[in-house]
């Protein structure tokens, strides 16, 4: 690779890396909606009879804390088969400059009888060959990102902010004026939500970049 | 470019040197390569680190088609014996991987993740074509814990590996020309490298009673006739294990600092 194309690659990786920090703030999110959603049941049971509507609110947390984590889970794992690629790719280019450098020391040597070393060319071509298919899936694999990034916010950003909305029409019609536990989990409710929507955003923003850097990377490898 | 230098023909066994190379970044300890032929097959010997493998591949393809190219012994684990053993299999994917049994887990971690056939601590004869007479003689401790030379009788050549290594500038002849010049290149490096005298001391004994026309080390200069004796003379009186007198004094230190 040269200097140019290490540098860039080299942004490239470190951008995945930090990539990682912003799904790792998701995580423990999922464990807080599973409390919140206790919380809600044990305040609801606490008002009574009265907070029996409350229950769709319960069971819509336990139902975004399930959805949150399954997403979760998709998303590490083509993080991590990402992450897997990348360093593939980094091993794969550096046998490449050794076998091009072998080769231009062949050519300097190679006198009227040259040797051909086949293996060498052979290498030097499937090399190439497997960067190329590496960069295409490393694409692949952004993209798949991306749209997961937007899964995000189309059902755990959304879905959580109904559900405060919702908690919170429930929470005034039982308790009336006076400020009660389901007021307040209501609250956590709302808070929840604009935490997802910006550690989703900050996702969100980061795989743009990663998006825009990757196809400097295969301008430059072209 | 490698230099290459032919060191025995009889024929049918050949041993080839390559080393020297003037374009070798400074940041690399200089080692020198070597090829042992039997007929049209060859084993390298400490082939050498990641970043000489061009030079290398090059200059191997000079003297030997790579697809016979049999096999490769690591002497030992050093990076600068055997990083390259990812890039050799890329070219040779039918290559045998000789190495010390107690290294035999830990190589693979150069890459390529083959079986390395490992050498017993008494060592062995490392087959080449049809010849069965290199014999690999351990060294253990000079310097690593497992640690194997080579001898071949019909050349009369001993491989010493790190033994006699020589930390000579760039440019240095390849040949020992005057040995009382050479052990202001070697001495730091043996005595710091090297660990136990008596394992040293049993080497010596084992090679003395070896019929030896050149000794040639990984690094530095290639020993021809006396020589070879004069180095032996020379190692046998250096006291080796250097680096234990900066614990011992670590030791007193610690212990003043304590009252
Ligand atoms: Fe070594
Ligand atoms: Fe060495």
């Amino acid at each position: 690779m040269s200097e140019k194309k290490s540098t860039i690659f080299n942004d490239f990786r470190t951008e995945v890396i930090d990539i990682n920090r912003a799904f790792a703030e998701i995580r423990p999110l999922i464990r807080e909606t599973r409390h919140l959603s206790l919380n809600a049941e044990t305040s609801s049971l606490k008002v009574g009879p009265a907070a029996a509507a409350f229950a769709v609110v319960v069971k819509n947390l336990n139902q975004l804390s399930e959805s949150l984590g399954s997403q979760v889970n998709g998303i590490e794992e083509v993080f991590n088969s990402l992450v897997q690629l990348i360093g593939e790719w980094a091993k794969r280019d550096q046998q490449i400059g050794l076998h091009e450098r072998a080769h231009e020391l062949i050519a300097e040597g190679a006198e009227e009888e040259a040797r051909e070393v086949p293996s060498i060319e052979r290498n030097l071509e499937e090399g190439q060959q497997d960067v190329r298919g590496m960069v295409a899936e490393v694409m692949d694999h952004i993209e798949k990102l991306n749209r997961q990034v937007t899964e995000l916010n189309q059902v755990a950003v959304r879905q959580c902010r109904f559900i405060a909305i919702s908690s919170m029409i429930e929470a005034q019609r039982i308790e009336c004026v006076e400020d009660g536990d389901l007021t307040t989990v209501a609250g956590d409710i709302n808070d929840m939500a604009n935490r997802i929507g910006k550690v989703e955003l900050e996702a969100r923003n980061r795989v743009l970049n990663l998006m825009t850097s990757a196809r400097l990377l295969e301008q430059a490898l072209k | 470019m490698l230099k290459s230098i032919e060191l025995f023909n009889d024929g049918r066994r050949r041993w080839i040197f390559l080393g020297r190379d003037p374009k070798k970044p400074d940041t690399l300890i200089d080692s020198n390569q070597y090829i042992i032929m039997e007929g049209d097959k060859a084993t390298l010997l400490d082939p050498g680190g990641l970043e000489i493998f061009p030079s290398m591949i090059a200059g191997v393809s000079r003297e030997v088609e790579i697809e016979n190219v049999e096999s490769i012994m690591a002497s030992h684990q050093d990076p600068d014996i055997v990083s390259s053993l990812s890039m050799w299999f890329s070219v040779q994917d039918k290559l045998s991987v000789y190495a010390p049994w107690v290294w035999s887990s830990f190589i693979p971690h150069f890459g390529g993740a083959r079986e390395v056939k490992a050498i017993p601590d008494e060592g062995m004869i490392l087959p080449l074509g049809s010849s069965r007479d290199l014999q690999l003689i351990p060294c253990h401790y000079c310097h690593s814990s497992g640690h194997f030379t080579l001898y071949d009788p019909r050349a009369k050549i001993l491989f010493s590996s790190d033994i006699g290594a020589a930390l000579v500038p760039a440019d240095h002849e390849i040949f020992v020309q005057d040995f009382k010049a050479m052990p202001q290149y070697m001495e730091a490096f043996h005595k710091r490298w090297m660990p136990s005298n008596r394992a040293k001391n049993a080497w010596i004994q084992r090679v003395r009673q070896l019929d030896i026309e050149m000794m040639v080390p990984q690094h530095g200069c290639i020993f021809r006739g006396e020589d070879v004796q004069r180095f032996l003379d020379w190692f046998e009186a250096l006291q080796v294990g250097s680096a234990v007198d900066g614990i011992t004094a670590g030791i007193a230190e610690t212990a003043e600092a304590a009252l």
